[in-house]
């Protein structure tokens, strides 16, 4: 048996669990993304009523013995990024990208960060894309998928700005013959993405198209419920 | 053939279906309606039996009723023009008595929780776009739980229902974060309610 004391995290998902409970799924720095059971947490009285909510972060504190650990504290509510709209379906896709792909008690500080500054964007910023192109390019880091958005491997050339690219998640950037004109990417854009730099707004949709083939091969070819609901509402 | 279990055991058993009946409450359960009340105990089976038979959805607003059509929506007094979206049938009991609410409600009976697969579908969504596109509907309140998942039910039904310029409020003020209808004292469910907010595009 494990005992874990006080590790701050936030909530991922909560779902019902026999009469009065609830499995709640969270993502921790120091422990990854874990599952607990939260004894009672759906009683009238149960102190953890309405607290346990998704993108709430907390200070979590557990007991485990097999699978599934048991929730024994959860304290200090270090905030409640209000999530309204538009960005509260983002926060959803962004939950839903977690549970999907992270690796189940897989530490990684650096994408708790860049989760915690993406639900911090969402919640403060009126425009969502630069903070969800920024997250899934971090997420596709951390599961090891490398983009190598600046380099045509099959011509062994570095990419040119101002050329045009077929881009393939699999292969990477291949420079595109002067007769294909549909599909192509420019190399200013993939470069720019590569650098992390989001500020051409232009290139922002085909950044997205780029992120979601890379996160499509991850998922298996799966469409996200959030996304698909996001869509029927936009 | 495979033995029979005693009816008593199953008797038991069959009782812990109920919500808070561990086995020690339903062996005290059956112990009880046996010994001393076997009329309660005839009568309970009978409308239990009657009730999951017969009670169904309202045709209209989904709520439970043994009718095709409930006593809220049949009732000729109630404001057509006015619906009110609730996540469960006992959250339209709780704002019938917290309220004097005049309108119709429309019941989900759930939420919209994309990472469980629960969808618009499951929600009866379509029926409701439906009274929106029939055009009657001029105020439209959501009641949906202010959790994470009600919100994102609330701002799914906004947007289906300001393209018909219907009027949309949400109930606001004293409801906490996560808190669910059915367990808010009847005042402040009462203060919620008539405090409601319009919802900005
Ligand atoms: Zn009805």
């Amino acid at each position: 048996m494990s005992r874990v004391s006080q590790v701050n995290g936030f909530i991922l998902h909560s779902r019902a669990f026999r009469e009065s409970s609830s499995i709640i799924e969270i993502f921790t720095s120091e422990h990854g993304r874990l599952g607990l059971v939260a004894r009672g947490s759906r009683a009238s009285k149960s102190r953890w009523r309405g607290l346990l909510q998704p993108f709430r972060q907390l200070e979590f504190s557990w007991v485990k013995r097999g699978q599934l650990g048991t929730l024994t504290a959860a304290d200090m509510d270090i905030g409640w990024p209000q999530l309204n709209g538009t960005g509260l379906y983002c926060g959803l896709y962004l939950n839903e990208l977690m549970m999907r792909l992270s690796r189940v008690e897989n530490p990684d500080p650096q994408l708790y960060m860049a989760y915690g500054r993406a639900l911090h964007e969402l919640s403060s910023l009126d425009d969502p894309r630069i903070s969800l192109r920024r997250f899934e390019k971090q997420l596709l880091h951390a599961l090891g998928v490398s983009l190598a958005l600046d380099f045509d491997q099959q011509n062994k050339l570095a990419v040119c700005a101002d050329r045009n690219y077929l881009f393939n998640p699999l292969q990477g950037p291949v420079l595109a013959q002067s007769t294909q004109s549909s599909d192509t990417v420019p190399g200013e854009l993939l470069l720019l993405l590569a650098a992390d730099d989001y500020s051409k707004p232009e290139y922002l949709a085909g950044m997205r198209r780029l992120l979601q083939a890379a996160l499509q091969v991850q998922l298996g070819g799966k469409q996200l419920a959030s996304q698909k609901l996001l869509r029927s509402i936009a | 053939m495979t033995e029979k279990r005693p009816l008593l055991q199953q008797l038991i058993e069959a009782l812990r279906c109920l919500p808070g009946v561990g086995s020690k409450s339903a062996q005290r359960m059956a112990f009880q309606v046996l010994q001393h009340n076997r009329d309660g105990a005839r009568e309970l089976a009978e409308v239990l039996l009657e009730s999951v038979e017969k009670i169904g959805q309202c045709c209209q607003c989904r709520n439970l009723t043994e009718d095709d059509v409930c006593s809220i929506c049949i009732n000729p007094r109630r404001d057509n023009s006015s619906l009110c979206v609730v996540e469960s049938p006992a959250d339209v009991i709780a704002l019938e008595e917290a309220t004097g609410y005049q309108g119709h409600y429309f019941v989900l009976h759930g939420r919209l929780s994309p990472l469980d697969g629960v969808g618009p579908d499951d929600l009866g969504l379509e029926k409701l776009n439906a009274a929106f596109v029939a055009g009657q509907l001029q105020e439209l309140i959501l009641a949906t739980n202010s959790t994470v998942e009600g919100e994102a039910t609330a701002f799914y039904i906004q947007s289906l229902a300001q393209k018909h310029n219907i009027r949309v409020s949400r109930i606001a003020h004293g409801v906490p974060l996560g808190g669910e209808l059915e367990y808010i004292d009847q005042g402040t469910l009462a203060h919620a309610f008539g405090s409601r907010l319009l919802v900005d595009e």
